[in-house]
């Protein structure tokens, strides 16, 4: 049996492509940053250690035109066809669903992703798809339903595989229930590097302060937090499961020893923390994996890491740590379930700064409530944070209700959304009733990334990254240049509509 | 983020201990979790309630982690110190549409924790409760319970050991809904358990500690 995990090229009016971005959120990208979706490429690799046929299909990081990557998928005529789902390309890949069934009526098309996981019917009902996942769990349900599909030709009667919608005539359909995980996530599989095309991932990453880079397996699946109203590793219907850290380092060894990595990110929602953290520092050092020029890094949250772990972590090589801000108030970061205190945000920047790790912001704009006073606040604090070298770069989005999460069902049901088109999910603009005009919001991002052209700026960067142990002029100008074209792209996107 | 005193720290056993706080009108569903910090320290960790809905008191059951910075931090304070409290977060609660319903309670170790915080809160509720544990001295405050069936896998006397997979395997009913809470691997083994069992699979809800 074969089978394709497909990442179409989506390309909007202006000739960006649909990239996945912060959260694994889509924003459309003139410049390519390519991510590596972690857990299809662990689903593609546990079904062909199992023996089937899988062909790695992201048109994307492959450079293919829609066409081409069209084309060459109907040439595979593959027998299942796997897609990665999100609000703001549901109706692209409604209307490719339908084409494709066309050229491929007997290939078996099967909808992933949070927004078709959250919402089957509608996906079933608005395009041919055949299957919708119903579990972020993609690999152990994919491959129980691949081989049972294999072995059962009306499997669409028959299935029992838990979670999943399944279509069994027209507009007649199935539930078979949510997924429950019962397999723990040391049983997925370690990405098989070959099979997806790592290189292809390695260069175009803004968040890579050295290449080539790589995404790891994450050590954890979802998040463990899993409270944060606007962000899809919330609900009911996940599962929060950890990898061990053996598994992972020994991934990071065959990483850096076999292709020659020299940076590994883990992007789980929420990293290790506490004993796990500094287990896997020391298990990093011990292994000598520290001094192989490899940086590490991964996401956490304010309030999760103590002194003796951020020692241990930077003696083990991490740099980049990537750390949810959302807002300079605690009205905010309480409606949005962040579960930390603005007070404790500088104690932990200094502590990173204190031991060399580069701590990188995501902030977001344009929360439904937010007024001028927390705006404005958020602006100055984020500044101070930047030219004091507390925080190294940043990112800023503006709040986009996405995947039926907590944030968009309370938009729904407060009736402020201004659109019901998913093409205006694209976090281009800002698509919720607000107290200001949205222009002000749009103005606080170009402040924001406006600190990158500040002399101030600048110049403790710089130092920064001379304080490195490594003093290769080419990185630092590599590095540079990256940053400032990324700034240049994210200010062109949030402003454009402007 | 609420600043509350400490009542009481009343220890189970060497490593496991009750915290009391003061209630401060915070209002939560039973089951909920709360983040609990340190003032000064800079760190939280969450914490599943260990109290009902309308006690007097906001309680927490809570393990020393070996290494663990908030637990030992928290284990060592007095009468009148300060906890910094985030929340209430989270879904692993009990279902107002399933209340007449048939309960399962499955936990390990202070994965009991917002099970006590069911059963204070709703009395009515038709329930037992499986807990795991590896001594008899773990069974936290066992006598707040109706339908209390302890799975001790180290005793002390001569019984042969139990687990909460060995007393779900011999389980002759079916429960309509059921709750796992603790330790990540008892919640995958129970699962298995379940689904190979019963004839129709039950609503599950899962809550991991980490």
């Amino acid at each position: 049996m074969k089978i394709s995990i497909s990442y179409p090229p989506i390309v909007n009016k202006y000739g960006q492509k649909a990239m996945v971005s912060q959260n694994r959120n889509v924003q459309y990208f003139k410049k390519p940053t390519y991510l590596l979706p972690v857990v299809h490429a662990q689903a593609a690799t546990l079904l062909k250690e199992n023996g089937y046929q899988v062909i790695w299909d992201d048109g994307n990081a492959q450079l293919k035109s829609f066409k081409k990557w069209f084309d060459d998928l109907i040439l595979n005529k593959p027998d299942i066809v796997v897609f990665e789902s999100t609000t703001p390309v549901m109706k692209f890949y409604w209307n490719l669903i339908d084409d494709l069934k066309e050229k491929l009526p007997s290939t078996i098309i099967v909808l992933s992703g949070y927004h078709s996981m959250r919402m089957p019917e509608e996906s079933l009902t608005s395009s041919n798809v055949d299957i919708v996942l119903l579990s972020s769990n993609i690999d152990f349900v994919l491959l129980r339903l691949v081989n049972f599909i294999s072995k059962n030709s009306n499997w669409r009667m028959t299935c029992n595989v838990e979670g999943l919608s399944i279509r069994v005539r027209d507009n007649l359909l199935r539930s078979t229930g949510l997924f429950r995980q019962v397999e723990p996530l040391d049983k997925s599989s370690l990405i098989d590097r070959d099979l997806v095309q790592w290189n292809k991932y390695a260069y175009e990453n803004g968040n890579f302060l050295q290449t080539p880079g790589t995404y790891a397996s994450s050590v954890i699946r979802d998040c463990m937090f899993g409270k944060c109203t606007f962000c899809r590793y919330n609900g009911p219907d996940l599962t929060f499961s950890k990898m061990s850290i053996i598994k992972s380092v020994d991934e990071y060894e065959s990483l850096i020893n076999k292709y020659g990595v020299r940076e590994i990110f883990d992007d789980s929602g929420v990293w290790y923390r506490g004993k796990d953290a500094k287990d896997f520092a020391i298990e990093i050092i011990k292994r000598g994996l520290h001094k192989k020029n490899c940086y590490f890094g991964f996401n956490t949250r304010f309030e999760y890491l103590d002194e003796e772990t951020i020692k241990l972590l930077a003696k083990a090589n991490f740099r980049f740590v990537l750390l949810g801000y959302e807002a300079a108030d605690d009205d905010t970061l309480q409606k949005l379930n962040k579960g930390y205190q603005l007070q404790h945000v500088n104690k932990c920047l200094s502590l990173l700064k204190k031991y060399g790790l580069h701590p990188h912001l995501t902030i977001m704009v344009g929360y439904h409530w937010q007024t001028k006073e927390q705006l404005d606040k958020t602006v100055l604090e984020v500044k101070r944070l930047m030219y004091s070298g507390l925080a190294r770069t940043l990112q800023v989005t503006l709040c986009t209700p996405l995947d039926y999460t907590p944030y968009h069902n309370e938009v729904i049901e407060k009736k402020l959304l201004l659109t019901d088109d998913y093409n205006d999910f694209d976090m281009s603009k800002l698509i919720v009733k607000t107290p200001l005009p949205h222009q002000d919001y749009y103005d606080a991002v170009k402040k924001l990334y406006g600190i990158a052209y500040n002399p101030r700026f600048i110049m403790r960067q710089v130092l920064f990254l001379l304080s490195f142990r490594k003093r290769d002029w080419q990185f630092i100008f590599t590095y540079g240049v990256r940053a400032i074209r990324r700034v240049n792209q994210h200010v062109y996107n949030l402003t454009k509509n402007a | 983020m609420i600043s509350c005193q400490v009542y009481s720290l009343v220890f189970f056993t060497k490593n496991t201990f009750k915290l009391s706080l003061e209630r401060n009108d915070i209002k939560f569903k039973s089951g909920q979790c709360f983040s609990l910090g340190i003032p000064s320290l800079g760190i939280n960790r969450e914490y599943s309630i260990y109290s009902g809905e309308t006690d007097s008191s906001l309680e927490f059951l809570i393990r020393i982690v070996d290494g663990g910075i908030i637990s030992n931090a928290l284990s060592k304070l007095q009468v009148g110190d300060l906890v910094e409290i985030n929340g209430p977060f989270g879904d692993f609660t009990i279902k107002e549409k399933n209340l007449h319903k048939t309960h399962l309670f499955v936990a390990s170790g202070t994965g009991i924790a917002p099970f006590r915080s069911f059963v204070r809160s709703f009395p009515e509720l038709n329930y037992k409760i499986l807990h795991g544990v590896r001594f008899e001295n773990e069974l936290y405050d066992k006598d707040n319970y109706d339908d209390h069936i302890a799975c001790i896998s180290q005793p002390e006397d001569s019984k042969k050991g139990l687990r909460v997979t060995d007393q779900l395997n011999k389980f002759d009913i079916e429960f309509d809904v059921i709750y796992i809470c603790g330790n990540q691997h008892v919640i995958y083994d129970a699962q298995e358990i379940i689904y190979n069992k019963y004839s129709q699979t039950p609503l599950i809800y899962t809550e991991s500690f980490f």
